[in-house]
């Protein structure tokens, strides 16, 4: 996030840091939100805080397609830019 | 009622309903369902948008439960770039190839941009999609979109959400008679004539959404609209008379008394 502080911790990066876990979190921006997550995070990680199911969910990391298969090992770096999307009614 | 004599095939596939529905403005999952079966729709639009850790669950497992196939289209593109991505996305999360297009040109009119339509065509044909492009009324564009190999073309009767009907009958007609692929009329329809005008000029079928979703009784109207492409698929084939600018008797002249 540059010189910008994260707004918001995800969950449980959150208490990791608080409980000096961990040293610092990665910064990272998430459907437009920053967030902070412990190093070593993974899109897969981000689906499961984000969703109760990841059925019907697509994941874009830096606007390319992860992988489903992929969500597991794909670790998260600092400035990631992560969409999560799903469908809603349209068209 | 006849047989059809031919099935609604898009990309081998064979759908059971003509009439396509879009999900946009459904009120609720319940009220989608009912529309849904009244509609006797086999295909339904739903968008992509961020997961909303708030929001009831429900638009796939609607459709899935009624056996209706999702679409997934890439409204708010403005891009061919965003539109390409979007797909790609849905594919992941939807997993399906098919697609429908749409990139618009702005806001306020909601009218598709060819020059950036087009291109995302090329890319998504390219990349295995089935691509039922969005596009304007436009003979000459739907001939370019078929060209590029999308399954289908989808031409507008009007601004998408204007209930202003076909606003181009003309046009509309011409795209249906020079177009090899499925012309599915899409956007503009007000009400339930203007499908089965759009049925009646040679479209394939109909995509609705604002027409059902917003209307007072949105299942009352998915029915209506049901009606209403079957019957004016039912009158295409039927073949309507040619207009004539004077009278014709129907009554037969021979035999009139002398009185």
């Amino acid at each position: 996030m540059g010189d910008r502080p994260p707004q918001d911790a995800g969950p449980i990066a959150a208490g990791q840091i608080a409980a000096g876990q961990i040293d610092a979190g990665l910064g990272i921006v998430v459907n437009g939100a920053a967030r902070v997550v412990a190093p070593g995070a993974t899109v897969a990680d981000l689906v499961s805080w984000s969703c109760t199911s990841p059925d019907g969910i697509a994941v874009a990391r830096n606007r390319e397609v992860v992988p489903r298969s992929e969500w597991p090992s794909t670790t998260l770096s600092a400035r990631d830019v992560v969409e999560i999307v799903t469908a809603a009614a349209g068209g | 009622m006849h047989d059809d004599p031919t099935d609604f095939v898009m990309a081998g596939r064979t759908l059971a309903s003509r009439l396509v529905l879009g999900t946009g403005g459904i009120s609720s999952p319940e009220v989608l369902g009912e529309v849904v079966e009244a509609s006797g729709s086999s295909l339904a639009t739903v968008a992509l948008r961020r997961v909303d850790p708030a929001a009831r669950g429900g638009i796939l497992d609607v459709l899935a439960r009624h056996g209706v196939g999702v679409l997934p289209n890439t409204a708010g593109c403005f891009t061919a770039a965003e539109a390409v991505l979007t797909a790609k996305l849905a594919r992941q999360a939807f997993d399906t190839d098919w697609i429908k297009l749409e990139v618009i040109g702005d806001e306020d009119t909601l009218l598709p941009d060819a020059v950036e339509l087009l291109d995302a065509a090329e890319q998504l044909c390219d990349q295995g999609f089935v691509v039922l492009p969005y596009t304007n009324d436009d003979p000459v564009l739907a001939r370019r979109l078929e060209q590029t190999g999308c399954a289908a073309v989808m031409p507008l009767g009007a601004p998408i959400g204007s209930g202003l009907g076909i606003r181009n009958p003309h046009n509309i007609a011409l795209i249906a008679e020079r177009c090899s692929v499925p012309v599915i009329l899409d956007a503009g329809i007000g009400t339930a004539s203007d499908a089965a005008l759009a049925m009646e000029l040679g479209c394939a079928g109909v995509m609705v959404a604002t027409a059902i979703t917003r209307a007072r009784h949105p299942a009352r109207m998915a029915g209506a609209f049901r009606a209403a492409v079957e019957a004016g698929y039912q009158a295409r084939l039927a073949g309507r008379i040619p207009r004539r600018f004077l009278a014709q008797a129907s009554s037969p002249v021979e035999g009139t008394p002398d009185l």
